[in-house]
This record gives structure tokens, C-alpha cells and sequence, in this order.
């Protein structure tokens, strides 16, 4: 780059912050009617990518700060090895349900390129609100191992990542995790919370858990090929949980029993697939069959001569931006998730699939 | 068996509910339609109701399942605050509520909600709460049958939920209890005051008790006085007749307002429970000063408004709202000063006023600090005092915490003005706060007790506010005596002048 090279003075963003909202509050008409500015903690969103990756930022935000209300941080990473850096303040603004007065929260955007990124931690320390929480969140997780984004994830308290946009790369990703900050979450495992608290939920009722007893295999449907990782967390977490050990293949032990279990292929003729990431679960005892699913709107049973069939309803999947909201809120350890990670990741590695199609 | 449930870290920070059927009593009143309803469509449409949940309704109307459902649509349609209705979700929804028409004093509905129960759960064990909505004198009639009927035992947990008021004084307070007691164990008997569970009733507890910084602050050293205000713009709004039996102490003083003065100024509890948290409610409502009849006229102060124009509308006073006789001697405001006899808060006055058509609808609690030692700024102000510090505890609207403080302003010399330090949970928090009901509900369900009154509360709360009502009830005032838009009598503002204090003005 020939040109002088473009420069952010954090100093420079933060007075204009102010001034944003000085020319606010002018506009405002009283007390109660007026803006309220509203910041419970940093949020820096990293994208890569060129003007639509914002919009597309931007829209997501706008859905995300009405749970927790902060100051945003949208770091656009382009094409090319330009070193500027630009930055820009501006605000979004609603009316909440029923309220006189708008809530607005500020967003500052850091336009970059990967080898400007290098200049980002110095601009995000400073813009970072003192005393609240900062969250990153950066869906494709190779961008935190650019110089820059690496040292800015440290700054954060929170590290989200989606291991479901990786695809196969997740193998290389994943082992990764450990080096983007503290506190990592995956919106791969908390989309699976809907049928973690299903299962929870079921197996909560004493009577319910006999099947447990003599539980025979698990298996959980998805796509072909490979696993969503949705699935490998489910599973892992499933047999973990149940305090099962991979042996090999298909087959995992404990003490005193074995059981087999591992992923199906969803077919092409399965009944309204709701998502093929995890399309239904079933718990096969030797009279038994417990199918979680979201298809299901009403728990049904099924009674035949030799066996019955349980089908338990899974609420909906949550879109991201409720999940990323949650995300928010959580300043804790996500152990459970810690805990079944490594399960997780050989499982993904080495899936096993069930030749056999059919529960009996 | 597997003895416990494997999977159980899924439910973490989420309140078990287990497959439960709620009957409620009094289904085709407002309080049904306005509050629980809604609070379970929203529970439904969050995933917090367990997969087998059924509602049976009851009162005497001739509904179906199916005109029940539809009425229940459509009256959904007005109360459901800040969520639309999916009718695809309502349709799952709708399939849990079922109706049974019938006299609460006839056996047979009874054995016919029995009957239904069974048939809806098919034998599988379902806790089971029964929510008394009805009118108050119903509440004897219904627990006696639910114990006549054996509809108080089964193969899961029963519980009754009893709404406000539990008695109309100590006396009917204590012949019901009588009742309760008879046909559940107190550990089964949920009294509801929605107060306590309102998001900001609740914050109280985690603003005192986990932040190191104004506990110490908390007690007779440094708290000069406490006021506590519920107020209302409106006036009876068609519940005239109602109300005239009711009056503003037995309305609000006697449960919600005593709660929540309770909530502000009770010690520190163990541990988060509802053993310790409610044992140490009711130690306080139990060192409330009792007042002596003679006292009275002192400590309390009455009120009823009459008729104003308040900003260009003709407002009637209570006496011509409709249900109401002309010469009735009902309070529509009352105010009480109240002591706190105990270590921490010996000697500092509680003042407590509520009523209806004052100018604004607000509810809070106003903390107010004594003085610095030593006013080193009195050559300045014109030895005039200094503002005191506020702690405000914002219940409702607007709800958060402020803390009111002196500053310089800007320029030279040193003039003080005071200023505010703000917490609104809308700059924190920018998703809505639940519905009390959604949470009550959700605890009933889920058999925690710790946001519901105790008997033992409620016969302190009753013990405190006896000789006030007596001494109102043997005297005539000469009503009204404030109008409508105004904060109440002028006896009122006298009141606190003789200790040297005046209301705010919230």
C-alpha cells in the first residue's frame, strides 16, 4: 500500500460516541419519551468479508441487543494485505413493546484486512466498556488465529464460535478451542439444548429411567458421510452422561454393561426431516423404543404384542441469535460442555454408522 | 431402577416442573382470563411446562372444552402483553385446557375432576394443584371438599394455591387457615401475593444480600427513615361494590405492602431457601409494633377522594362510582407509620401509603439516609439543608434502583444540587422481566414455596393491621377528604411533619 496508511485514534471513536449521543439527546423529547443508552457489556462481532458481511452483522445484532443491550463492536476483515484500519460509530434504536421511550445501544465498526488486524487490539482495549463483560463472537473460528483477532480474543471474557459452519475442518478446529480465550462456547453444542432438556425432562420421572436398565443402543440420525457436529455433541453427551466409554466401533462399556451405539444415516424417504443436522434419536431397550424428535408435536406411545414405542416431543431449534443471547448472559463455565468435548471430537473423527437401518 | 436421573445437568438453571394438571376454580373470572392464562400461554411458548400438563376449569358456566378453549382464544387476544399469538402454538396449547362446569358446594363436580384427572394422565402420577380463583367466601366450601371428596390425596403431590385475601381480619383469617389446615399440609398451602413475585420485589434480595456495600448501610446508624408508596392513578374502575368491602388498608397495607417492607427490611437469610427466606419475612412482619387503639389516630391516616377535574376530564369521586353508596365510609387511601421493633431498626419510621386516584401510578421504595455529621456546606447554602441521599427501590414502572447524592455544579464556586445515580433494568437488561404470575405459577407448579406467604405471616401481617382497622371501623370521617389527582389528605402530610418528615414525590 503506497498511500499513507489509514489510522483509528480510539480516542477519536470514543468522542464521537459521545457526540452521537449529545445530538441525541437534543432530539429527545422528555425524560420518559426520550433515548435511554443502554450497555450491559462489549460485544465484538468478527466477520470476514466485504460490505454485505456487516449488513448481515448488523442484522443479527439488531435481534441480539434487545436481550442484552451493549456496545457493539463489528470487526470487518476484507480481501487483500492493505494495513488501514477505519473506524465508524453509529446507533441502532428501538421502541420496546408497550415503552414511550427507545432503548439504543452503540456500534462502533473496525474496517480491516487480515494483515490490519494486527492493529485491532490496541483499538478494542480501549473501546472495551470498563467494568462489564465482553464477549466475542466470531462464527468462523480460523479467524481467531489471525495475528490480531488472536490477541483481541484475549480481551474477551467469552469466546462463541459455530463449529457447524466448519464443516469437516471442525477436526482441525476444534483442537484448537484452548487458544481463543478463556471461556470458549460453541453454538454447535447449544443448539442441542432442546433435546438435552428433553431428555432431562424424561428421564426426570422415575419410571421413565427403567429403560435405561436394559438399554440395548442409542443412535442418533443425521446426514450422511459425516455427522453434524450437533450430533457428535448430542451422542457424546448422551453416553457420557450415561457413563459410558468408547470400546471400539459401535460399542461403548461400563462397568457392568454395554451398549452399542453411534450415528444413522437420515434417509432420503424420512418423514419431514425438521433438521437434518439431527433428525430424531432413538433409545432401543429390549421392549422398548424412546424416539426423541422434533417432528412429534405430543408424546405418543405405540403398543404392539412385543414391544412399544415412545415418541417424545423436542421443542423447535432456537434460532442463533436466541442462543447467542443466552451466550450473553452465562459468565460461568459451560463444564458439561468441557467435560463431553474430547468424546465429541473422536467421535466426529472416527463416526461409526449403524449398517442396519431399522430400531428391532 | 436408575436412582437418579443422568441427564439431570440439562435441567440446571431451569425449574423442574413435573407432569402436573391445575385446576383452577373460578375459570371464567378476570383473574383467569387476565393473569393465568396468559401467564401459562407465555410458560407454554417459553418450553417451561413439562410434556404432560393439562388445565381443568371450573365454575358454574356451561362451557365445553371446546367454548372454554374458544373463550379463553379470545380473551387471550387482549391480556397477552409483548408476545403474538402463533395459532399453530395455541392449537397444542389449547389441547391441554379442559372445562368442567359445576357448583363448588355439589360433591359430584368433584368426583367428576377426579374422574378427568385419571382420564387425562391415565393413572401415571401427575402432582396436581388446585387454584382457588373464585370469591374468597368460596375458599372454606372448596378445600372441604377436596377433603370430603379425598381429591387432597393421590399418587403425586397435591397443593392448594390460595389467592389474596386470606380473611377479611384476623378472626376469618384464622377460621380459614382452620380449613387449609384441615385438608392440606401447610407444605402443600401456596398463598399467592403477586408482589413477591415481581421481578423487582424479588432484585431486593439480590441487591441487599449479594453486594457487600449496602447491607452495612442497612439498619437505625445510617437510615433515617423508609417510605414506601403504592400508588394508583386510577379509581375503582367498575369493582366499586367490591371495594367498598375492602377498603385501601385490607387491599394493599395488610399483604402487599407489608411484604414487601418485610422483603426490604428483614435480616440476612442462611441460605436461599424458602425455609430461611420466609422464616426470616415473618420474624420481621412478627417485630412490627402493634399499635395500642389510643395510638392510632398517631400512626394512621385515612383517606377517600372526592370528585376533580384532572387535565380536562371530570374524575367522580368514589362516592359516584358506580356499586358505591353516596355516604360510604370506605377508604380509598391510607397511610401508616410503623415501627420496626427490633435491633437493627429501633426507632426508625416506616411510612407507608397507598391509594387510589393519586396523581400517577407508581410503586416504590424510598430509603432516605441521615444527614452527613456535619453540614460544612451550610455557609454556602444559605443554611439551607442538604438534600439527603435516597436509595430508591423502583418497583413498578420504570423499574430499577437509584441513589440520590449531592454534587457540585459546574462552575465556580461551590453550589450543591443533587443528583441521580441510576440502574433501570432496561439499560441492562433489554429482555422483558416474566409476569409475577408466570413465576408463581411456575413455583407453584414446581412445589417451591419460597415467594408464598406463610400461615405464620399472614397472622402477623393481620395482628399488625387489627387495631388500625378497628379504630377506623368505630370512628366516622368526614369523607372525601382529598380529590381525585392529589396525594392524598392533607392529615397525611401531618403526620410525618411531626417527626420532622415529608413525602416525596415519586
Amino acid at each position: 500500500m503506497n498511500a499513507a496508511r489509514e489510522v483509528v485514534q480510539p480516542e477519536r471513536l470514543l468522542t464521537q460516541l459521545e457526540s452521537l449521543w449529545t445530538e441525541f439527546g437534543k432530539s429527545g423529547d422528555s425524560a420518559e419519551s426520550g433515548l435511554l443508552r443502554a450497555c450491559s457489556l462489549t460485544w465484538i462481532t468478527v466477520v470476514e468479508g466485504d460490505d454485505a458481511s456487516v449488513t448481515e452483522a448488523d442484522a443479527m445484532l439488531a435481534d441480539v441487543m434487545r436481550m442484552n443491550p451493549a456496545r457493539a463492536i463489528v470487526v470487518l476483515l476484507r480481501q487483500g494485505d492493505e494495513r488501514g484500519l477505519k473506524g465508524s460509530v453509529s446507533a441502532q434504536c428501538w421502541r420496546p413493546f408497550g415503552s414511550k421511550r427507545q432503548v439504543c445501544i452503540e456500534r462502533v465498526l473496525l474496517d480491516t484486512t487480515r494483515a490490519g488486524a494486527c492493529d485491532l487490539p490496541a483499538v478494542i482495549r480501549a473501546l472495551i466498556v470498563a467494568d462489564l463483560p465482553t464477549v466475542m463472537f466470531c462464527r468462523n473460528a480460523h479467524l481467531l488465529t489471525i495475528p490480531g483477532v488472536k490477541e483481541a480474543s484475549g480481551l474477551a471474557d467469552r469466546v462463541v464460535v459455530d463449529m457447524a459452519w466448519h464443516g469437516a475442518e471442525c477436526r482441525d478446529v476444534w483442537p484448537r478451542m484452548p487458544e481463543f480465550g478463556s471461556l470458549v462456547s460453541d453454538l454447535a453444542w447449544d443448539r442441542i439444548r432442546g433435546y438435552r432438556g428433553a431428555m432431562a425432562q424424561y428421564f426426570d420421572t422415575p419410571a421413565n429411567r427403567e429403560l435405561l436398565k436394559d438399554l440395548r443402543s442409542v443412535r442418533v440420525v443425521t446426514r450422511p458421510e459425516r455427522p453434524a457436529p450437533e450430533a457428535a455433541y448430542l451422542l457424546a453427551w448422551i453416553l457420557g452422561s450415561l457413563g459410558y466409554q468408547r470400546a471400539n466401533g459401535l460399542e461403548w462399556r461400563k462397568a457392568d454393561a454395554t451398549v452399542r451405539a453411534g450415528f444413522r444415516a437420515m434417509r432420503e424417504d424420512e418423514p419431514n426431516p425438521a433438521d437434518p443436522r439431527i433428525h430424531l434419536v432413538d433409545f432401543i431397550g429390549a421392549r422398548e423404543t424412546l424416539r426423541f424428535t422434533v417432528a412429534a408435536r405430543e408424546l405418543s406411545v405405540t403398543e404392539t404384542a412385543s414391544a412399544s414405542e415412545i415418541v417424545v416431543p423436542v421443542p423447535a431449534l432456537e434460532p442463533d441469535t436466541a442462543l447467542l443471547s443466552d451466550e450473553m448472559m452465562v459468565e460461568h463455565r459451560r463444564r458439561t460442555f468441557e467435560k463431553h468435548l474430547g468424546a465429541t471430537v473422536r467421535l466426529f473423527e472416527e463416526p461409526v454408522y449403524f449398517a442396519d437401518e431399522q430400531p428391532h | 431402577m436408575v436412582d437418579v436421573n443422568p441427564f439431570e445437568d440439562a435441567l440446571q438453571g431451569s425449574r423442574k416442573i413435573p407432569p402436573s394438571v391445575l385446576v383452577i376454580f373460578g375459570a371464567s373470572g378476570d383473574l383467569t382470563k387476565r393473569k393465568l392464562v396468559p401467564a401459562l400461554y407465555r410458560l407454554f411458548h417459553d418450553g417451561r411446562l413439562p410434556n404432560s400438563f393439562f388445565v381443568i376449569g371450573n365454575s358454574r358456566t356451561e362451557f365445553t372444552d371446546d367454548t372454554f378453549r374458544e373463550k379463553q382464544r379470545e380473551e387471550l387476544g387482549e391480556f397477552l402483553k409483548d408476545l403474538e399469538i402463533d395459532e399453530e402454538e395455541w392449537g397444542r396449547f389449547a389441547k391441554r385446557l379442559h372445562y368442567i362446569p359445576g357448583n363448588m358446594k355439589d360433591p359430584a363436580l368433584y368426583n367428576a375432576i377426579g374422574a378427568r384427572i385419571d382420564e387425562l394422565t391415565g393413572g401415571v402420577p401427575h402432582e396436581v394443584c388446585f387454584y382457588l380463583s373464585t370469591q374468597p367466601s368460596f375458599y372454606p366450601v372448596a378445600v372441604d371438599m377436596l377433603r370430603e371428596t379425598g381429591l387432597n390425596k393421590g399418587n403425586a403431590q397435591r397443593r392448594v394455591v390460595v389467592e389474596k385475601p386470606i380473611g377479611h381480619d384476623l378472626d376469618s383469617a384464622r377460621e380459614l387457615e382452620r380449613h387449609l389446615e384441615a385438608a392440606f399440609d401447610e407444605s402443600d398451602i401456596y398463598r399467592i401475593d403477586h408482589y413477591l413475585g415481581k421481578e423487582t420485589v424479588q432484585n431486593i434480595l439480590a441487591f441487599r444480600f449479594a453486594n457487600g456495600i449496602f447491607e452495612p448501610l442497612w439498619n437505625r446508624r445510617y437510615v433515617d427513615h423508609i417510605q414506601i408508596t403504592a400508588a394508583e392513578s386510577i379509581g375503582v374502575e367498575g369493582r366499586g361494590a367490591y371495594y367498598q368491602e375492602t377498603g385501601a388498608l385490607r387491599d394493599m397495607v395488610q399483604n402487599h405492602m407489608l411484604q414487601v417492607m418485610a422483603t426490604v427490611m428483614m435480616e440476612p437469610y442462611t441460605r436461599f431457601g424458602a425455609g430461611p427466606v420466609r422464616d426470616e419475612r415473618a420474624k420481621l412482619l412478627r417485630s412490627i409494633r402493634i399499635f395500642k387503639p389510643e395510638e392510632v389516630p398517631q400512626h394512621a391516616v385515612c383517606g377517600q377522594y372526592g370528585p376533580a377535574r384532572v387535565g380536562g376530564e371530570d374524575l367522580p369521586g368514589f362516592r359516584q362510582e358506580d356499586g358505591v353508596t353516596p355516604d360510604s365510609q370506605t377508604r380509598t387511601y391510607a397511610a401508616v407509620n410503623l415501627f420496626v421493633d427490633n435491633w437493627r431498626w429501633s426507632g426508625v419510621p416506616v411510612y407507608i401509603r397507598t391509594g387510589k386516584r393519586l396523581p400517577k401510578r407508581v410503586t416504590d421504595v424510598a430509603i432516605q439516609f441521615r444527614a452527613a455529621p456535619k453540614n460544612m456546606f451550610a455557609t454556602i447554602a444559605g443554611d439551607r439543608d442538604v438534600a439527603p441521599n435516597l436509595m430508591i427501590l423502583r418497583i413498578q414502572p420504570d423499574e430499577g434502583i437509584s441513589l440520590r447524592f449531592q454534587s457540585k455544579r459546574p462552575g465556580s464556586g461551590m453550589q450543591l444540587r443533587p443528583v441521580g445515580m441510576d440502574f433501570n433494568y432496561g439499560t441492562s437488561f433489554g429482555t422483558r422481566t416474566p409476569e409475577a404470575y408466570e413465576t408463581l405459577l411456575l413455583d407453584a407448579l414446581g412445589g417451591d414455596p419460597t415467594l408464598f406467604i406463610r400461615k405464620d405471616m399472614v397472622e402477623a401481617s393481620w395482628q399488625v393491621i387489627m387495631p388500625i382497622l378497628d379504630s377506623w371501623q368505630d370512628n366516622k370521617f368526614d369523607f372525601p377528604n382529598y380529590d381525585a389527582g392529589t396525594w392524598g389528605p392533607k392529615e397525611s402530610d401531618a403526620m410525618l411533619a411531626r417527626h420532622g418528615h415529608q413525602w416525596r414525590r415519586p
